[in-house]
């Protein structure tokens, strides 16, 4: 009987927990499907703040400016990432700890110290091409996470798979496109969408280094809200909130069915 | 026979740890050739060192006379079947087989007949579709067999291809790989640490120890000529005696006084050395036989069945275990706890060197005795 009775508040408990997580956004997807004039005033249902949403130009500069900065940054990230993730688990040396401590230091290095830094030397260098400054004060942290989530996986595929592929008469570069690559390439591509996700939501870095007439879509989102919210704010946050949910899942999705192939091995 | 892999003089260090030391080696074509040794002995090693993923600090390795240690593995006329199969986990089956003559751009017409043959000889053909992951242990190895052979190299090195597999099935994989290797006519060197592996497959063994070869013969001269007291032991199982060699004489004296003839001796053998004799070649008897110089009185303590054959073991009075292995049919079996005599002829009998690890066993079963 005590059993029961401290099921039930477990249970209670994590109904709880999960309603303190989900409220927030439960409540933004709600109210921005709210047709008043005022986002806290509900009034009736209605999609006319998502039509809004999207015939707004200034939105819609934002969102153009995110996306390209975002996409550039992916580039950058996946490059360099990649490049360094291999290196780390094939050709390991003296320089391999210094390099995973610097790595590290990237991915716990606060926003706030990280951006102040960015706009001091991008302004020295003279680097005032707003997208251009997005997108790699963004793909600096990205670039540590694709090198963590490369090097794992490279890991994860056995050396003997490239001596095999040697063995039977490819040259190492032939070896490496037809053998290593394939076989990462689900990191490679989970780390480019993580690093797009990243960069599309970040408010902090972004609101340091933009250029006037070049906000990224939170940062505009962040002004607006100071002029007083309105449902088209809620209706962009929404979209925004799908297309994340959509690309970490499929990056999840393809670094668990990477990880099975591989492992069975 | 000629000569496909000459080896000559390779020495590989890691560190300040000689993995080999002044290895020499003559693959011929076309034999069935096993190294043989314990972990550690550095069978591995001269497998890398031919398939050449990694390079030796002195010597040559040569084909036909041209020295190939500087060319890279995607160069060398030879093809490795790897421990745990190395299977290309994004390729089917087919495209795993296909993988090497795709390399040397085979036309496509050949490279599919060569892969269906390949596939064929394994008896693989149904699965040529299927991913490697999709396959068990024993069909896996098959693939990997297949695609090596595919290549039709002059020499294939196979790293202990059947360790992963169960007794049965291993079995099989044994005959079939013997078969194989008969109908390609390839060079098959083979690495394993199972001593019947290479006694019922190879034409010759190399037996290996710390890096160094200890000795290279076929399976009869190995089990019936061992050069060293670690070869007889490391082939078959072994009888050991500890004792004093006098040279001039030829006579070899335990401590306890019994003296042992020997036909065989071991070059440089004088002094402190070991008596050996196969179990299989000893007889049991309750009296002291008439006319074996060879004999020592024990207590039977213990009479194992080893499905055809008894194993029997014998306590002497000085501590320690002596075997006898006598065939279950034809003779009588004997009563445990009788007193016995262990005999057999000096033509079964060697003297060794005494051999460090050897006479550490002796002691420690003689002190439990
Ligand atoms: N890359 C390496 N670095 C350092 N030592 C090594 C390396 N490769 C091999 N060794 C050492 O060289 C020795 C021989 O190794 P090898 O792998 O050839 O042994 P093996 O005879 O194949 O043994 P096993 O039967 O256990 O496979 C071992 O003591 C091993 O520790
Ligand atoms: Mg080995």
């Amino acid at each position: 009987m005590n059993n029961d009775i401290v099921g039930m508040l477990l249970k209670a408990w994590t109904v709880l927990v999960i309603a303190f997580l989900f409220i927030p956004i439960g409540v933004v997807i709600l109210y921005s499907f709210n047709g008043g004039r005022i986002l806290f005033i509900w009034e009736e249902f209605s999609t006319f703040w998502y039509a809004a949403a999207l015939d707004n130009h200034r939105i819609l500069n934002a969102l153009d400016v995110s996306l390209r900065s975002a996409l550039l940054n992916v580039a950058i990230s996946v490059a360099l990432g990649t490049a360094a993730g291999i290196a780390i688990a094939r050709h390991a040396g003296v320089w391999t700890k210094p390099f995973m401590f610097l790595v590290g230091l990237i991915l716990v290095t606060p926003e706030l110290v990280s951006a102040i830094g960015q706009v001091i030397w991008f302004n020295r260098v003279g680097l005032d091409q707003g997208i251009f400054r997005l997108a790699i004060a963004h793909s600096l942290f990205n670039t540590a996470l694709v090198t963590v989530i490369v090097r794992a996986r490279a890991e994860g595929i056995s050396q003997t798979l490239e001596e095999a592929a040697g063995d039977l008469g490819a040259p190492p570069w032939r070896s490496f496109l037809q053998v290593t690559l394939p076989l990462m390439l689900p990191a490679v591509i989970a780390g480019a969408l993580l690093s797009f996700t990243y960069s599309f939501d970040n408010v902090m870095i972004s609101l340091f280094v933009q250029r006037p007439g070049a906000s990224s879509l939170p940062v505009y989102i962040l002004s607006s809200f100071k002029a007083g919210l309105r449902g088209d704010v809620a209706a962009v946050v929404v979209m925004t909130l799908c297309v994340t949910i959509v690309l970490v899942v499929l990056s999840a999705l393809l670094l668990r069915g990477g990880a099975r192939r591989v492992n069975a091995f | 026979m000629s000569t496909a892999i000459s080896v000559q003089g390779i020495t590989k260090r890691y560190g300040n740890f000689v993995a080999l030391n002044g290895v020499d080696l003559d693959i011929e074509h076309g034999e069935f050739l096993s190294l043989l040794g314990p972990s550690g002995a550095g069978k591995t090693t001269i497998l890398r060192m031919i398939a050449g993923f990694d390079r030796p600090d002195t010597g040559r390795i040569s084909i036909l006379d041209r020295d190939i240690v500087n060319l890279p593995p995607h160069k060398r006329p030879v093809n490795t079947v790897f421990q745990n199969y190395a299977l290309f986990p994004h390729m089917s089956v087919a495209d795993n087989v296909a993988y090497g003559l795709r390399q040397e751009r085979t036309s496509a017409d050949e490279r599919r007949a060569r892969v269906r043959e390949a596939l064929d000889m394994v008896e693989m053909t149904t699965m040529a579709h299927r991913r490697p992951d999709a396959l068990s242990g024993g069909q896996q190895q098959r693939v990997a067999l297949a695609r090596a052979l595919v290549k039709r190299p002059a020499i294939l090195l196979l790293d202990e291809p059947l360790g992963a597999l169960d007794r049965r099935l291993r079995a099989q994989m044994q005959i079939e790989l013997k078969a194989l290797q008969r109908e390609t006519g390839i060079a098959f060197v083979l690495v394993t640490h199972d001593q019947d592996e290479a006694l019922a497959l190879s034409d010759r063994i190399v037996v290996m120890r710390g890096g160094q070869i200890e000795q290279i013969g076929t399976p009869s001269e190995l089990y019936d000529l061992p050069r060293s007291a670690f070869v007889a032991n490391f082939i078959g199982s072994q009888n050991f005696l500890q004792g004093d060699f006098e040279q001039s004489t030829g006579r070899f004296t335990t401590p306890e006084g019994i003296v042992i003839s020997a036909a065989c001796v071991e070059p440089g053998a004088a002094g402190e050395a070991l008596a050996a004799v196969r179990p299989e070649n000893t007889a049991i008897t309750t009296s002291r036989p008439e006319g074996v110089s060879n004999a020592v009185h024990g207590r039977l303590i213990q009479g194992l069945h080893m499905g055809d054959s008894i194993e029997y073991v014998v306590r002497p009075a000085s501590g320690g275990a002596l075997f006898s292995r006598q065939p279950r049919k034809g003779t009588p079996e004997m009563t445990i706890g009788t007193d016995v005599w262990l005999s057999w002829s000096p033509e079964e009998t060697s003297i060794f060197q005494p051999d460090a690890e050897i006479v550490a066993n002796l002691l420690k079963s003689t002190n439990r005795g």
